[in-house]
């Protein structure tokens, strides 16, 4: 005699019949994108342009953030997703492209900073209005190249990208009380540096 | 700067759910009662606008993905991630190949067998013939044996 618990199974097994395969594995995304990085390591270039799309503009807006520099956060973007699939092959769980990709274009971005920081400063300013005013701009830029790259990745991610503590730690590698203390430090800084800008500027 | 002051601000690094209710009432209290905490707080919300507001919503030029596929072909990038997995599977039937024939190699009888009309070799003869012409091992005594 057939039980509830039977009928039950016999139900669910012709659910699951119904379902194609296909659409199952559509419902998630990072079972998707599993598939898409095992098409590019075969040689797809259809996989890789549709990975490209998927992460492109994340990757770009906060290197633009970070950098303040929109051309060169496009630049740094691409030779964060060269090196991704150059180094495909470090990658061990193919659902988590976008963090890896992701870390790498940060990690490019604070090589660029410290380059940077070496160099003498930039004096032309970018007239590119968006969101503030075109001075409060200046000013953020000009504050955040006066901090240490370790730390105005940190303000940015978290203040700007509206990252997570988590996420953050996650993305720089470090733990999260490091990212507390880090943000800590880069907001106390960042209100002295502001400080003395506003002033300056009020005095002109 | 106070004891207190020092633990306002370390506290306000905290997301607010992070906070005990104790801490977010002390974080309440002291800031009524510390002029100076308070412009630290406004400040703080006011550094958050500020970034805010200069972020850069940028998301890259039409071409982009055809530059980056691009690169990608120019760089050979997808020849050398097809290359390296028939290269690994190629090495690994070698050496599973390898590893079979000396498991083949080692498994065969070392001794051969010997059937009752077999003739001992030359070598043979001459141990035999060592064997018996060697004296036979004195027999141990009581005494030795302590």
């Amino acid at each position: 005699m057939l039980e509830w618990r039977d009928l039950q199974g016999e139900k669910v097994k012709e659910f699951q019949a119904s379902v194609p395969f296909e659409s199952v594995e559509a419902v998630d995304p990072k079972a998707e994108e599993a598939q898409l990085v095992l098409r590019t390591r075969q040689g797809d270039q259809n996989a890789l342009r549709e990975l490209v799309n998927r992460h492109r503009v994340r990757l770009i807006r906060t290197a633009a953030n970070v950098l303040r520099d929109p051309m060169e956060a496009e630049d740094v973007a691409q030779e964060a997703f060269l090196k991704a699939f150059r180094e495909l092959h470090r990658l061990r769980d193919d659902r988590a492209f976008a963090s890896f990709v992701y870390r790498i274009c940060v990690r490019l971005c604070v090589d660029r900073l410290r380059v940077k920081r070496a160099e003498p400063a930039e004096l032309e300013p970018r007239q590119e209005a968006q969101g503030g005013s075109i001075e409060t701009r200046m000013l953020v830029e000009k504050v955040l190249n006066q901090l240490p790259p370790d730390l105005r990745l940190t303000l940015v991610l978290r203040e700007m990208e509206q990252m997570s503590y988590e996420e953050v730690a996650e993305t720089m590698g470090v733990p999260v009380g490091t990212v507390r203390s880090r943000l800590h430090t880069a907001r106390e800084r960042f209100r002295a540096l502001w400080n003395i800008a506003t002033r300056e500027e009020e005095s002109y | 700067m106070r004891r207190d002051c020092e633990w306002f601000r370390h506290l306000s690094a905290f997301d607010q759910q992070e906070l005990s209710r104790q801490e977010l009432t002390f974080l309440r209290n002291h800031a009524a009662d510390c002029e100076e905490c308070r412009r630290y707080s406004t400040d703080m919300r006011l550094l958050a606008d500020v970034l805010q507001s200069a972020v850069i919503e940028h998301e890259g030029s039409q071409s982009f993905v055809d530059e980056v596929e691009e690169e990608v072909v120019q760089s050979r990038v997808l020849d050398k991630l097809n290359v390296w997995r028939p290269a690994l599977l190629a090495a690994l039937t070698t050496a599973a190949a390898v590893l079979t024939m000396l498991h083949v190699l080692t498994s065969q009888p070392v001794t051969p067998t010997l059937k009752p009309d077999d003739q001992p070799t030359a070598e043979a003869k001459v141990r035999i013939d060592l064997f018996e012409e060697a004296e036979p091992a004195p027999a141990l005594e009581e005494s030795d044996r302590g």
